[in-house]
């Protein structure tokens, strides 16, 4: 890996900028995530802070199945983000596609969605129905550990 | 006195008259009547403008040969749900919009269009609603002649 690679995988580990993307999500992983963000988690004690756009973003935080809709939506997101980018398949749905897997509207897992735009892309999958704030903070501990 | 709930059913019956075909009461406070689609848009502006219900939601069906509306009234004050059902043929799917009389059907109206092929007839803004833009026309997901495993 080149010096300049490494630097910018050391950069992402310091204080990762979050944009949350919501691909179809019924809105409780994002109660969740929002948890994430009150005195109680406060994850910006951690240097975790919300981006307001993506170009601005080290990860993606991404809800929901992805539906047909959002599909090129979430790819243009990832398009947009600067990189390196971690891509946080967050809850069942994100992770999957969940119960809503052979559903009318499903477009496929976001990890394959985002593997079509990079095939290289880092990927973090928190499971659950919604993920709990403490795993969703272990899981992006644990990518940024890895990285 | 406050009305009771039997007191609002007896206006209900009176408002309706005989435009409805079929009454049930499942309990106490949830009525089901059925219309013909021609009277519904009538029926229904009666429910709210006479009654003084409030419009809740409606709930579109696919019961085999036919797809089935379900239109929604709350009477708040006695806590009575009144719903109107409407059928039509798969073969013709039409029936009137209530949206020129009730407002707040506008939306749901336009979703039971996208999901079930039901077409509004009057509806002022009928375009397409939550159906994704590159949808194929023609196509309803939640009929159930649809294959959605594809």
């Amino acid at each position: 890996m080149a010096v300049l690679d490494k630097v910018k995988l050391w950069g992402l580990k310091k204080s990762p900028w979050v944009y949350h993307v919501n691909t179809g999500a019924c809105n409780n992983c994002d109660i969740e995530v929002l948890e994430l963000l009150t005195p109680r988690f406060d994850v910006e004690r951690l240097g975790v802070v919300l981006a307001a756009s993506p170009r601005h973003a080290d990860a993606l935080m991404v809800t929901g199945v992805c539906t047909r809709q959002a599909r090129s939506r979430l790819q243009e997101i990832y398009r947009q983000a600067a990189k390196p980018c971690l891509v946080v398949c967050l809850g069942a749905c994100a992770c999957t596609g969940g119960i809503f897997q052979d559903a009318w509207h499903f477009a496929g897992p976001v990890d394959e969605v985002i593997r079509e735009v990079d095939p290289d892309a880092r990927i973090v999958y928190i499971p659950g129905c919604p993920p709990k704030p403490e795993a969703m903070i272990a899981g992006i501990a644990k990518a940024l550990h890895d990285l | 006195m406050a009305e009771t709930v039997d007191e609002v059913i007896r206006h209900l019956e009176e408002v309706v008259g005989s435009a409805a075909l079929k009454w049930e009461r499942p309990r106490p406070n949830r009525v089901y009547f059925t219309v013909a689609r021609d009277n519904a848009r009538e029926t229904g502006r009666r429910l709210v403008e006479d009654l003084g219900a409030r419009f809740a939601t409606a709930t579109g069906t696919d019961i085999g040969e036919e797809l089935e509306v379900i239109y929604h009234f709350e009477c708040d004050a006695v806590g009575l749900v009144v719903n109107m059902r409407v059928r039509t043929p798969k073969g013709d799917p039409v029936m009137p919009s209530l949206t020129p009389v009730v407002p707040p059907a506008e939306w749901i109206e336009r979703e039971i269009n996208d999901l079930l092929g039901v077409v509004f007839e009057g509806h002022p803004d009928p375009r397409r609603l939550i159906l994704a833009d590159d949808w194929p026309q023609g196509v309803y997901p939640l009929r159930r002649d649809q294959r959605n495993d594809a």
